[in-house]
């Protein structure tokens, strides 16, 4: 006889995507344009993964998409924000430490690497919040972690660096001064790498994965974390189609195989489809 | 499928499970996504003479009892329709055009292009809660909602669905739709909604309040569906809360041909449409029903 439970499984409320509110137990001002926020989650949450996402909500601003850079069990998490636009410049300069915001995920799919693998991380600017969040979770150690980490400017690094070492894992800077330990864009570095990896996760600017993938002859699982204008988060609007595919960033990624989507990176409509906005 | 076939207005759909115009329907990778999901038919989100950008975020709310939205009606505008139409038509599906206007004029408008594109079926959106001047709004005068309804009967050579949302004057206003020729309902919309950040002191949408859809509703429309198949001998098509093959068993003996879930998908993912399917299935197998007809509005019975 058919019953509701074997057919039909519940796995929570709304697919384990929650609104909570929370208070700002921490900030740390990292460099002149990055700022790293501790939140208290006040109701209940799941474990978000990496590279996971939330809608923060900001009282009387625009709720933005911010990328989960670390959880502190039972209900902390962290989150890496670069001043851009009106709600990130608030959180920089006056957001201040006790607040109440407001948080709904964790949303997106968990995309996990495999134990016991080498890794290394690509990013850029703000897309560095992803890859804070993969180095603590896969406990990196210096022997099996390395971070290539660009800004345009040297000045932009501050702590950063320093943050992204003391998490477990080998860094270079990139930059187009002389301030880094390489001149130029993320990729020039990745070029001068003798070493093989199991994993290479890039996030960043759409330029920045475009040429990764395209002068990059690194063999190895692709991993490609992607930005796009989130509205709702869970699939109900529609805005963030990545076009050229069936995939919803809300819901299908952010990160993906670069092989599911590497016809869309190069696709004209995407710079389109990120006008207005993007990961502030 | 054999069992699973049904028919809403003289649209034959293979099984009674389609999506809501809540779902995504804004661009034809969405009908490839919900085609291979194995909706019975596309529906597709509610499209307006313009495209409309809706409000900002937060528009929406995962609460315990269900999902609070305001997106207020974000769409492409109708010139997409034709796009839209014509994919799912590729995929072999009906295309159910969903859409509204500011006023008669405007709704005959986009009507007429969804005529035009070959849409299968209208669905007149006529109980959206949350945007002003469209939706509820409109159709509180019952003149206005006759006057939509018989204007686009006029110039509608395919079935014209009217969606209507909860009121205590229901069979009042179906009264009036049917009255005015429509083919069929779509009951019922999502329901008023708000929800209060109790640490910030604020609703949380941008909008303040919103519609709320997922399990708080489902009683609510299985109790509208029951009400105006009682009434009238219309067919109806069942939304509010279809989680599971029960709940859209629940629609259909309550007197509901088919039904539409949207909030299912986003706690279930697509798959959710293939698991109700095959759950209905399995259901008339056991219970020794041989097709979805013997089961419509049987919960009526003495």
């Amino acid at each position: 006889m058919v019953t509701a439970h074997n057919i039909y499984r519940v796995n929570g409320w709304y697919g384990d995507k929650y609104y909570s509110s929370a208070r700002v137990i921490d900030k740390t001002v990292l460099s002149r344009k990055y700022v790293l926020l501790e939140l208290q989650l006040l109701n209940e949450f799941k474990k978000p993964k990496p590279p996971q996402f939330i809608m923060l909500w900001i009282p009387g601003y625009e709720a933005i998409p911010m990328s989960i850079a670390g959880f502190n069990p039972p209900d902390k998490i962290l989150l890496f924000v670069k001043r851009v636009g009106k709600t990130t410049n608030y959180i920089y300069n006056r957001l201040s430490v006790d607040s109440i915001v407001g948080v709904i995920g964790p949303l997106g799919k968990p995309l996990i690497l495999r134990k016991d693998s080498k890794y290394l991380f690509l990013a850029g600017g703000s897309g560095l919040a992803s890859i804070l969040h993969y180095i603590r979770y896969h406990k990196c150690t210096p022997d099996k972690c390395l971070t290539v980490y660009g800004n345009w400017s040297s000045r932009d690094m501050g702590v950063i660096p320093r943050l992204i070492r003391e998490l477990g894992s080998r860094v270079i800077t990139v930059c187009m001064d002389n301030g880094c330990d390489v001149k130029g864009l993320v990729v020039n570095a990745l070029n001068t790498i003798d070493e093989e990896f199991d994993y290479i996760v890039s996030c960043g600017p759409i330029d920045m994965i475009r040429d990764i993938l395209s002068n990059s002859r690194r063999l190895g699982t692709h991993i490609v974390i992607l930005d796009s204008y989130v509205k709702c988060g869970l699939g109900l609007c529609g805005s963030c189609l990545i076009p050229g595919t069936k995939y919803y960033l809300c819901i299908d990624g952010p990160g993906f195989y670069a092989e599911d989507v590497i016809n869309a990176v190069f696709s004209r409509t995407w710079t389109k489809s990120l006008k207005g906005v993007v990961r502030e | 499928m054999s069992g699973l076939e049904t028919r809403v207005s003289n649209i034959v759909l293979k099984h009674p499970v389609m999506n809501a115009s809540g779902l995504l329907v804004t661009s034809v990778e969405s009908i490839d996504k919900l085609a291979d999901a194995g909706v019975s038919a596309i529906v597709t989100k509610t499209l307006t003479k313009k495209p409309r950008e809706g409000y900002r975020p937060p528009i929406i709310v995962p609460l315990r009892q269900g999902l609070l939205n305001a997106v207020g009606l974000a769409n492409p505008g109708i010139d997409a329709v034709y796009d839209l139409v014509k994919r799912g038509h590729e995929h072999g599906l009906p295309v159910i055009v969903s859409l509204t206007g500011k006023d008669v004029d405007e709704i005959i408008y986009v009507a007429s292009k969804a005529v035009d594109a070959g849409a299968d079926a209208l669905e007149l959106n006529l109980s959206c809660p949350h945007t002003p001047g469209y939706g509820k709004d409109l159709t509180s005068d019952l003149r206005v909602l006759r006057d939509i309804v018989t204007s686009v009967k006029s110039i509608a050579d395919k079935p014209v669905w009217a969606k209507l949302g909860y009121s205590d004057h229901l069979i009042k206003f179906a009264d009036v739709v049917i009255d005015a020729g429509s083919d069929a309902l779509v009951l019922i919309n999502t329901l008023p909604g708000m929800a209060i950040d109790v640490f910030i002191g604020k609703p949380i949408l941008s909008n303040k309040f919103g519609g709320l859809s997922g399990q708080a509703i489902h009683p609510i429309a299985i109790y509208c569906v029951y009400s105006v198949y009682r009434e009238y001998s219309i067919d109806i098509v069942g939304v509010g809360g279809v989680y599971s093959w029960m709940d859209a068993i629940e629609f259909i003996m309550a007197g509901a041909r088919a039904i539409q879930l949207a909030t299912a998908v986003y706690l279930d993912g697509y798959g959710v449409f293939r698991k109700i399917v095959n759950g209905i299935q399995v259901f008339l197998k056991d219970m020794g029903y041989r097709s979805i007809d013997e089961i419509v509005g049987i919960a009526h019975r003495f």
